[in-house]
């Protein structure tokens, strides 16, 4: 029961009163169901009582439950009908059953079953605009659309459901039940990467907070690559570009810099030669500048600042792979210059991008104390940088 | 305990006010009218979900140190759990409802509460739980064939609160796997693998790999960050970007970092302001955000919350106070008495000098 103030309630006897018919109401239907339901009466009454009752209250779980029963009991009834007209060897006999209506002609028997499978999608629309969080009705959704699938019309019915998530999408772009529904749609169609990568586009331009598109988005890229035949650090160029303009028009919302993070670390994923590592380096020092300019006009800008340390970082591992964490004896080394020098030139601008991150940790403890604790891990070297990296070395630096 | 609706109501803007003390007693009295007034819409509208209402209304109880057996009608909630229970061995979400992995965990934790474990069959639960299972390690909520990370949480709880864990009944080892496939960019998990990251779902995978003692699927530090970065301007937590703060989360998120040892990459003191004004100071209970309705769901979401912000820990008067366990929910007392086990990660000392 989320979103009521206390106001809702009911205070004049005029309320109490409307609420205690629609609870008596309530109740009469449910007792209908119930009696139905043991004592076998599994007729139109009931299915439509059923319809009636979700449609009031979509998260009642097993009045779906019911649905799905006398779903499944009809289909059953019109199949029996039919086999017994399939297990008959007389033609005629069966032509005389057909059309004094014992028997089901196919095309009949199909367009009754279709009818039932379309009442049951209709059913759960329904029960999704009035709750369009409801997990039973998506589950309804998708059970009845799988199973009746065919006679539905196979990649028409799923093209129809794509509009259908379309248009809950524009009511609400981060309902998280219609993009895993709209999901398992696209897949069945086998809907191509470029199809799934221009739909994330237009939600994303819509509205650049719709972290629910990024998050897609992140699922598609590397599809991209891989089925769409797409230059990874074409792609990249692009992406990246695509995230400047967000994070330009609106740097305090944290959907693009999660988006920007991933990216980065995609590239880094992918870097496996020594002119992908110079590309990747290369990225890494545009990006550390395009950041240093937003922060000169978005003064105190958080995100921005946090971005340019975990670049500079993943710069400074670039440059001079640091497979530990920093110890005490390691800055000792430092200190001397010793273990920097001998690696060449990368290295001096590594010792130098390090030193530069950690005095951005701690302006970064002051811009945002309410994360002190995320920085200094950052700071002694804990990593964030998930994707292939995922190496364990977030623990270590716990240590 | 797994309804991850979200929300759209606006906050309020009082976060800078010195936040009101713990309404103990009106909680403790919000708690048994709930349970008494069965002539509201509300109470209808929840009929399918009572199994978990009665477990949030005890583990509020419960925590704030209350006898359940005395205050709660011990005998003739168990007897009703057990009217709950189906041939197949789940349990409903009430009298007459269909069997469900949610509302079977709600049972046994119920059960669990109140010390009548042993008055339900333990392998015939075992074998519901089993039996929902498939063959990619995922779970079924029920024989209609709904797959959802909650249920993985739920299955794996259900499975180590009845004692067969690692009774070879359930394929551990698979279900941790189904849960890493969920593992997402940003560090979270979402309901199915593809889906996006909600910091409901994550407790429940979070929770899942920490029974499964599979914390290696996590990235720890990646995930620590996206779960702080749920805290608002309000103190309060959101359960995705670009949302609105609420207790619920309270829950979701501190569970999770404490499971990942770090509760403190997050602003408790700011946190526990937010929830003790979620109090309703007048009728008791904690509704969502400041100036809402409360509810039993966000009530012990709230005392939860603050129990693992350790507000109660030292406090004069809440000596009685149980602290709550972050993986199984219940309390850390009863957890150590059923001997249940996860995997957790040690907190990391403050650095010299830091407050």
């Amino acid at each position: 029961m989320h979103g009521r103030k206390k106001s809702d309630l009911p205070q004049t006897k005029e309320e109490k009163d409307a609420v205690r018919a629609k609870i008596s109401n309530y109740k009469k239907v449910v007792g209908a169901i119930r009696h139905k339901r043991a004592t076998g009466q599994m007729d139109a009454e009931y299915k439509q009582l059923l319809g009636k009752l979700l449609r009031l209250h979509p998260d009642y779980y097993s009045m779906w439950n019911f649905r799905k029963e006398a779903v499944l009991a009809e289909l059953s009834r019109i199949e029996d009908a039919h086999s017994r007209q399939g297990g008959s060897d007389d033609g005629d006999k069966a032509a005389e059953e057909i059309s004094s209506g014992t028997l089901l002609s196919p095309s009949v028997q199909e367009q009754q079953k279709k009818k039932i499978y379309e009442e049951e999608l209709a059913l759960s629309v329904d029960c999704i605009k009035r709750n369009p969080k409801s997990y039973p009705a998506w589950h309804h959704h998708k059970w009845a659309l799988e199973r009746g699938l065919d006679l539905l019309g196979g990649r028409s019915a799923l093209a129809g459901d794509l509009a259908l998530c379309a248009t809950f999408l524009e009511l609400d772009g981060r309902n998280f039940h219609c993009w895993a529904h709209r999901m398992w749609v696209a897949e069945r169609m086998g809907l191509s990467a470029r199809e799934e990568f221009d739909f994330t586009t237009d939600k994303i331009k819509q509205n650049f907070s719709n972290y629910s598109a990024f998050h897609f988005r992140s699922k598609v890229l590397p599809r991209m690559v891989e089925e769409a035949g797409h230059d990874r650090w074409q792609l990249l160029s692009d992406e990246l570009d695509l995230t400047h303009d967000a994070m330009f028009t609106e740097p305090a919302d944290q959907s693009v810099w999660w988006y920007h993070h991933f990216l980065l670390t995609w590239a880094d994923d992918g870097t496996d030669s020594c002119s992908d590592s110079e590309r990747y380096e290369n990225i890494l020092r545009a990006e550390a500048a395009t950041l240093g300019e937003l922060i000169e006009v978005e003064v105190r800008c958080k995100w921005a600042e946090v971005a340019l340390l975990l670049v500079s970082q993943r710069l400074a591992n670039a440059l001079e792979p640091r497979p530990q964490p920093p110890r005490a004896q390691d800055d000792e080394t430092n200190n001397g210059g010793g273990g920097v020098t001998a690696a060449g030139n990368g290295s001096t601008e590594a010792g130098e991008v390090r030193e530069s991150c950690r005095g951005m940790a701690a302006r970064l403890s002051e811009l945002d104390p309410m994360h002190g604790r995320f920085y200094e891990f950052v700071e002694k070297g804990g990593t964030v940088m998930g994707g292939q990296q995922m190496r364990g070395s977030a623990r270590e630096a716990d240590r | 305990m797994t309804d991850f609706s979200s929300k759209s109501n606006p906050p309020q803007g009082t976060e800078h006010a010195e936040p009101p003390s713990f309404f103990e007693e009106l909680h403790r009295q919000y708690v048994i009218r709930i349970s008494e007034q069965t002539d509201t819409f509300e109470f209808c509208m929840t009929e399918h979900l009572r199994m978990s209402g009665v477990y949030w209304g005890l583990m509020g109880m419960a925590l704030m140190g209350r006898d359940l057996r005395k205050e709660m009608g011990a005998e003739d909630l168990a007897s009703w759990v057990m009217r709950c229970q189906h041939e197949g061995g789940g349990f409903g979400g009430n009298e007459g409802h269909d069997p469900h992995i949610l509302y079977t965990l709600s049972a046994l934790q119920v059960m669990a509460l109140l010390g009548e474990l042993d008055r339900v069959d333990k392998d015939k639960v075992a074998g519901y739980v089993s039996g929902l299972q498939q063959s990619d390690g995922s779970f079924f909520g029920d024989e209609w064939g709904e797959v959802d990370t909650r249920f993985s949480y739920c299955a794996l709880s259900s499975m180590a609160i009845l004692g067969q864990l690692d009774s070879g009944k359930i394929d551990v080892k698979k279900a941790a796997e189904f849960v890493g496939r969920c593992r997402n960019f940003d560090g979270g998990f979402g309901c199915i693998p593809g889906a996006e990251s909600h910091a409901g779902q994550i407790f429940t995978c979070v929770g899942a790999l920490s029974i499964a003692r599979s914390l290696h699927l996590v990235d720890e530090g990646l995930l620590g960050w996206w779960l702080c970065e749920r805290q608002c301007d309000s103190g309060g937590l959101n359960g995705r970007p670009e949302k609105q703060a609420d207790v619920c989360y309270s829950w979701w998120i501190l569970s999770s970092l404490k499971i990942l040892g770090k509760v403190d990459w997050i602003d408790g003191a700011r946190l526990k302001g937010f929830i003790l004004r979620c109090q309703d100071s007048e009728d008791g209970g904690i509704a969502e955000r400041p100036g809402n309705l409360a509810d039993i769901f966000h009530t012990f979401f709230g005392i939860a919350g603050l129990s693992l912000l350790g507000y109660f820990d030292g406090r004069e008067g809440y000596d009685s106070f149980l602290p709550v366990d972050a993986v199984y929910a219940l309390p850390v007392p009863l957890v150590e008495q059923l001997g249940l086990k996860s995997e957790m990660r040690e907190p990391v000392p403050l650095p010299p000098g830091a407050t």
